[in-house]
């Protein structure tokens, strides 16, 4: 969201010429990464498991 | 009317629970995971067990086993508070000392009034007057039941505000959503019967219709929606966040 709506307008506000392509650039990358899942014991990662559908008896 | 509104709450409060606490120790019995534990067995003692025990210790047709009830019944909602608290402290303040010494608190004061209520009056006295060293499980109810509402609460906002950035699971931040509806549910129940106690209105039929089967309702309603979502549900609550994002 913040690549593809909110940052190629503030580069183009700031003379960044070819700001979208950047941004495109940069989030095809990101979506290359792979990062580490939260942690197994986060609030988030505990809810997800709890009602995670797979996980159904 | 109002005793099949009671019948429809309390039905659907029980089964709910029952059902998602089965799925829960399940889950962890293959993950041997302490949250999920906490939770199905809190949930199986206070919904699917506790609740039914309740409502029969006070018929009159069980009035000669009040006392063995009313015993059983504390013991069940020691265990169920103990684990609701445990899981509040584990899954969201797992690194705070305040939260680990309010849990043990919690646990090694009610258990206390357990045994001093055990040992001491009996359960007779207790189950005529509601009064005894084990009428402060209804502020140990309210703790821990309003601790767990808040902490899931809060952590529903932050995921919100993430979500609209595209960090968090759409699916996670409804489940967190729908357990502080659970939790303040329950917590408004807790209170109503407390306030009234207090005042000295009996628990008519009529009462629990009105003010306990609405809540019974909506506490079954989202703990089933929170962990067993239907399909359907989840992909509505995916495709509102995909519209908002």
């Amino acid at each position: 969201v913040v690549l593809e709506r909110v940052l190629p307008g503030e580069l183009q506000a700031r003379g960044c010429e070819s700001a979208p392509r950047v941004c495109s650039e940069i989030a095809a990358r990101l979506e290359a990464l792979r990062f580490e899942p939260s942690a197994a014991d986060s609030p988030e990662a505990v809810f997800a498991r709890l009602g995670a559908r797979g996980a159904r008896a | 009317m109002i005793a099949a509104a009671a019948a429809l709450g309390g039905a659907a409060f029980v089964l709910s629970s029952l059902v998602v606490s089965v799925r829960l120790l399940l889950l962890a019995r293959r993950t041997r995971e302490i949250p999920e534990f906490v939770l199905g067995l809190g949930l199986l003692l206070m919904g699917a067990v506790g609740y039914p025990l309740s409502t029969i210790a006070r018929l009159e047709a069980f009035s000669h086993l009040q006392a063995p009830l009313f015993a059983i019944h504390s013991a069940l909602t020691l265990l169920a508070q103990s684990g609701i608290a445990l899981f509040n402290w584990r899954v969201f303040r797992p690194a705070e000392g305040w939260a680990r010494a309010l849990t043990f608190g919690f646990i090694g004061t009610l258990a206390a009034f357990f045994v001093w209520q055990s040992l001491g009056p009996g359960w007779a006295p207790f189950a005529r007057t509601d009064r005894g060293p084990w009428a402060a499980v209804e502020v140990y109810t309210l703790v821990a039941l309003g601790w767990a509402g808040v902490e899931s609460l809060l952590y529903h906002l932050k995921l919100r505000k993430r979500l609209a950035l595209g960090l968090a699971d759409p699916i996670v931040a409804d489940r967190l959503r729908l357990w502080a509806v659970s939790m303040f549910s329950a917590f408004a129940c807790a209170a109503c019967v407390s306030i009234l106690r207090i005042a000295g209105v009996p628990m008519t039929a009529e009462l629990t219709g009105l003010l306990v089967a609405p809540l019974a309702l909506t506490i079954g309603c989202a703990v089933w929606l929170a962990f067993l979502p239907p399909r359907r549900y989840v992909e509505r609550v995916a495709a509102r966040a995909a519209r908002a994002a």
